[in-house]
C-alpha cells in the first residue's frame, strides 16, 4: 500500500486521539479526598468515592480503602497489612457514612450487615453516624443486623465473604 | 513547481488547521468550567432542571418536567404540532429506575 | 527520496492533472462532497457539545423534584408535604419551588415566570433573561407590565437582565420575588408548583422515591437520571434530530456513490484501455485511480469538517437556528462549547471518505481487469 496516505492517516489518529482523554472529572469530594489504592485488595480508591475509609496514623501516613469491609480485614490483621505500624499508632479512623457521604468517626458508628446495597467488593458493612439511621436503613434495604464497631470481629467479617 | 507539491502542501495545511481545530477544542474545554459558571449558579440557586431550547410550549420548555405523555401528549408515537416535536424522541417509560407505584391498598 | 515515494508522487501529478482535465465536473464534485461532510459534522458537533453541555449542567440540578398529579396533570401541590419529605431519611434539602409559565400577548413570546429565592429582589422587581429582554426590547430600569390572572396589570422594574453566558439555561426567565408570584398567578399562599429534593447519597433516590409515593400516592417523583435522560434521548445518535438529517444526507450519499460506482464513462474506460496498452499495470492504473479519489475525499472531509467546526463554534450554528426555533418567538442565543467525540469524527471519516474511495476503485478495478483492446474499442 502507499505509505504517505497511511503516515497522513496516523497523524490524523494521533491528532484525534488526545480528545479520547479530554474527558476530565472535576474533584467532587470535600475534606479529605480519596486517593491511591487500596491497602488490603489494592483497587484504585478514588473510583469508589462513595465507601472510601481512611486510617491515619500519628506521624500523618495514611492507609486509604475502598470500603468498610476491606477497613475492617485491615484492622484486625495489622501485622500482614502494615508490619511496621501498631495499634496505638492509629490517630482516626473515618468510614463515609451513608445517607450523607461524609466521613464521620469509625470507631462511634453503626454498621448494617446483610443488607441489599452492595459495595465496590460485594457484600458491605454499611457505615451509619447514629442508630435510628442504621434502623432505619436496616428495614429499607432488608438488613440482617446493626453492629458497632467494637463488635466487629473475625467472625463478622467471615459473613460477608 | 509539481502539481503533487502544491497538493501537498494544500493537504498539510488542511491537516494542520485539522490539528489545531482539536487543540482549540481541547483549550475551550480545559476553561468550560469557569465559562460555564454562571450558568451552573443559576441551576444551582433555581433548581432549574431543563435547558431554554423551545419555549414554543409547556413540553418543549421543560421536557423533564413535562407531563407524563409530553412531548406526544396524545400517544407516544403521535405527530406533534411543534417541529420540535419531531426532534424530542419518545419518553422511555415506564423507566427502570422510576418507583413502581404502591400495591393498590383497602379503601375503608 | 525514496523510489516508492518517487513513484507516488509522479502518480499523483498524474492524477491532478486528469483531475484538472475535467475541472468543472470535479470541482462541483469536491464542493457537493464538502457540503454533505459541513452538514453532518455540523450536526455532530452541534448535538454533541449541547448533549454534554445539558449534561454538565444537569448534573447541578435538584436530584428529584416531586409534583403532584391531578386528573392526569401536574396540579400545584401543598407546600406543607415538603416538611413530611424532609423527615424522610436521606433527603438532604427539600425546597418548594413557585414557577408557571406566562404568554405575553404583545410579543407573542412564553415565559418562565420563576419565584427567586434571593431574598435581595424585592417584591416589585424582576430580573429577566436574555431572551426577553430582547423580545420586549427593554433594558435594565425599566419597567414591564405583566397581565395578572385577573387581567390587571402588575408593573415590575427591571433591576437585572440575567448575564448572557446563561441564556442556555435562563433565555426567557422572568425572575420575581414569591410573593409577586403568588399574585401574578393567584396562587394562594401554601400551595407550590412543584418541590425539589436533594438526596445525601444519590444511591437512596429509589427508596425516597417509593415512600414519597407511599406517603403521597398522587406525587410524581421525577429522578435527575430520568432529566438527564430526557436530553440523552434527545441529542441521541438514534434520536430525533440526527436520525432525520443523518438518514437523508447517508442515502444521498449512497445514491451518488452507487450512481458513481455503476457508471464509468466510455471516456474513462478509453482512457483506462490507452494507459494499459502503453505499459502501465492494473496495479498502477488502480493506485492512478486511489489517488484520484483520495485526493477528493480528503480534501471534502478536511474541509467540511473544518466549515462545520467554524459554523457551530464559531458562529453559533446559524443555518440550525431555523429548524430549532420552530414556532418559537424567544429564542436562546448562546455559544456552545466544543465537545469533540474522536469517536464520533472517526465514524464520520469512515462513513464518507472511505465508501467514496471504493466508488471510485471498484469499477476501475473491473476496467483495469479487462483487455485494453476491447476497452478502447467499446
Amino acid at each position: 500500500m502507499n505509505r504517505p496516505l497511511i503516515s497522513l492517516l496516523n497523524v490524523l489518529l494521533l491528532a484525534l486521539a488526545p480528545t479520547l482523554w479530554a474527558d476530565t472529572h472535576p474533584a467532587a469530594a470535600k475534606g479529605l479526598v480519596p486517593k491511591g489504592s487500596c491497602a488490603v485488595c489494592g483497587m484504585h480508591v478514588p473510583k469508589f468515592p462513595d465507601w472510601a475509609a481512611v486510617v491515619t496514623f500519628q506521624d500523618g501516613g495514611q492507609a486509604w480503602f475502598d470500603g468498610p469491609k476491606d477497613l475492617f480485614t485491615y484492622l484486625q490483621d495489622l501485622k500482614r497489612y502494615a508490619p511496621k505500624r501498631q495499634a496505638q499508632d492509629i490517630a482516626s479512623i473515618q468510614v463515609k457514612s451513608y445517607y450523607t457521604l461524609k466521613h464521620i468517626d469509625a470507631r462511634k458508628a453503626f454498621y448494617v450487615l446483610g443488607s441489599d446495597v452492595m459495595g465496590p467488593m460485594g457484600k458491605e458493612l454499611v457505615p451509619f453516624a447514629t442508630e435510628p439511621q442504621a434502623r432505619d436503613f436496616l428495614k429499607d434495604h432488608r438488613g440482617q443486623k446493626i453492629i458497632p464497631f467494637q463488635e466487629i470481629t473475625p467472625a463478622t467479617m467471615k459473613a460477608l465473604e | 513547481m509539481r502539481p503533487s507539491t502544491l497538493c501537498l502542501s494544500v493537504f498539510s495545511a488542511l491537516a494542520a488547521l485539522f490539528v489545531g481545530m482539536l487543540l482549540h477544542a481541547r483549550g475551550r474545554q480545559s476553561t468550560a468550567s469557569q465559562e460555564r459558571a454562571g450558568r451552573v449558579a443559576l441551576v444551582r440557586s433555581l433548581g432549574l432542571t431543563d435547558l431554554c431550547l423551545f419555549t414554543e410550549a409547556r413540553y418543549t420548555r421543560h421536557p423533564a418536567m413535562a407531563d407524563r405523555h409530553a412531548a406526544f401528549q396524545d400517544h407516544p408515537m403521535a405527530l406533534d404540532h411543534f417541529p420540535s416535536g419531531s426532534l424530542l424522541a419518545p419518553p422511555l417509560f415506564p423507566s427502570p429506575h422510576a418507583p413502581l407505584p404502591p400495591a393498590p391498598s383497602q379503601r375503608p | 527520496m525514496r523510489p516508492s515515494l518517487q513513484r507516488h508522487r509522479s502518480v499523483l501529478d498524474f492524477a491532478l492533472s486528469s483531475l484538472l482535465r475535467r475541472k468543472g465536473r470535479n470541482l462541483a464534485l469536491t464542493a457537493v462532497y464538502t457540503l454533505v461532510v459541513f452538514v453532518l459534522a455540523s450536526l455532530v458537533f452541534f448535538v454533541q457539545a449541547l448533549k454534554h453541555e445539558a449534561g454538565e449542567l444537569l448534573e447541578h440540578a435538584p436530584d428529584m423534584v416531586v409534583q403532584r398529579m391531578v386528573a392526569g396533570r401536574h396540579d400545584p401541590m401543598p407546600a406543607s408535604q415538603v416538611e413530611a419529605i424532609r423527615e424522610i431519611r436521606g433527603v438532604e434539602e427539600a425546597e418548594a419551588r413557585l414557577w408557571g409559565y406566562y404568554y405575553d400577548p404583545v410579543y407573542g413570546g412564553n415565559l418562565t415566570v420563576m419565584a427567586s429565592p434571593d431574598p435581595t429582589l424585592l417584591p416589585g422587581s424582576a430580573r429577566i433573561g436574555r431572551g426577553v429582554a430582547r423580545n420586549m426590547r427593554v433594558a435594565e430600569g425599566d419597567m414591564v407590565p405583566l397581565r395578572g390572572y385577573d387581567g390587571l396589570p402588575l408593573l415590575f422594574t427591571i433591576q437585572q437582565v440575567l448575564a448572557e453566558d446563561s441564556e442556555l439555561v435562563a433565555s426567557d426567565l422572568v425572575l420575581l420575588s414569591p410573593a409577586d408570584v403568588r399574585t401574578l398567578f393567584h396562587l394562594p399562599e401554601g400551595l407550590a408548583t412543584d418541590l425539589a429534593i436533594k438526596a445525601g447519597n444519590p444511591r437512596e433516590l429509589t427508596t425516597i422515591a417509593t415512600k414519597i409515593v407511599e406517603k403521597f400516592p398522587d406525587a410524581r417523583p421525577i429522578l435527575k437520571s430520568e432529566m438527564l435522560r430526557t436530553y440523552e434521548a434527545a441529542f441521541d445518535w438514534r434520536g430525533g434530530l440526527m436520525v432525520v438529517v443523518l438518514a437523508s444526507a447517508i442515502l444521498s450519499f449512497i445514491i451518488f456513490a452507487w450512481d458513481k460506482a455503476t457508471g464509468l464513462s466510455a471516456e474513462e474506460r478509453k482512457e483506462i484501455g490507452i494507459l494499459k496498452s502503453i505499459g502501465w499495470e492494473s496495479g498502477d492504473v488502480l493506485l492512478l485511480k486511489f489517488w484520484e479519489g483520495a485526493v477528493v475525499s480528503l480534501a471534502a472531509f478536511l474541509g467540511g469538517v473544518l466549515l462545520a467546526y467554524g459554523h457551530v463554534f464559531f458562529f453559533s450554528a446559524t443555518l440550525f437556528e431555523h429548524a430549532l426555533k420552530g414556532w418559537s418567538v424567544l429564542f436562546p442565543r448562546f455559544r456552545l462549547i466544543p465537545a469533540l467525540d474522536a469517536y464520533q469524527i472517526t465514524v464520520l471519516f469512515f462513513l464518507t471518505v472511505l465508501p467514496y474511495t471504493a466508488a471510485t476503485l471498484v469499477p476501475c478495478w473491473r476496467a483495469a481487469m479487462a483487455d485494453p483492446d476491447s476497452a478502447m474499442r467499446s
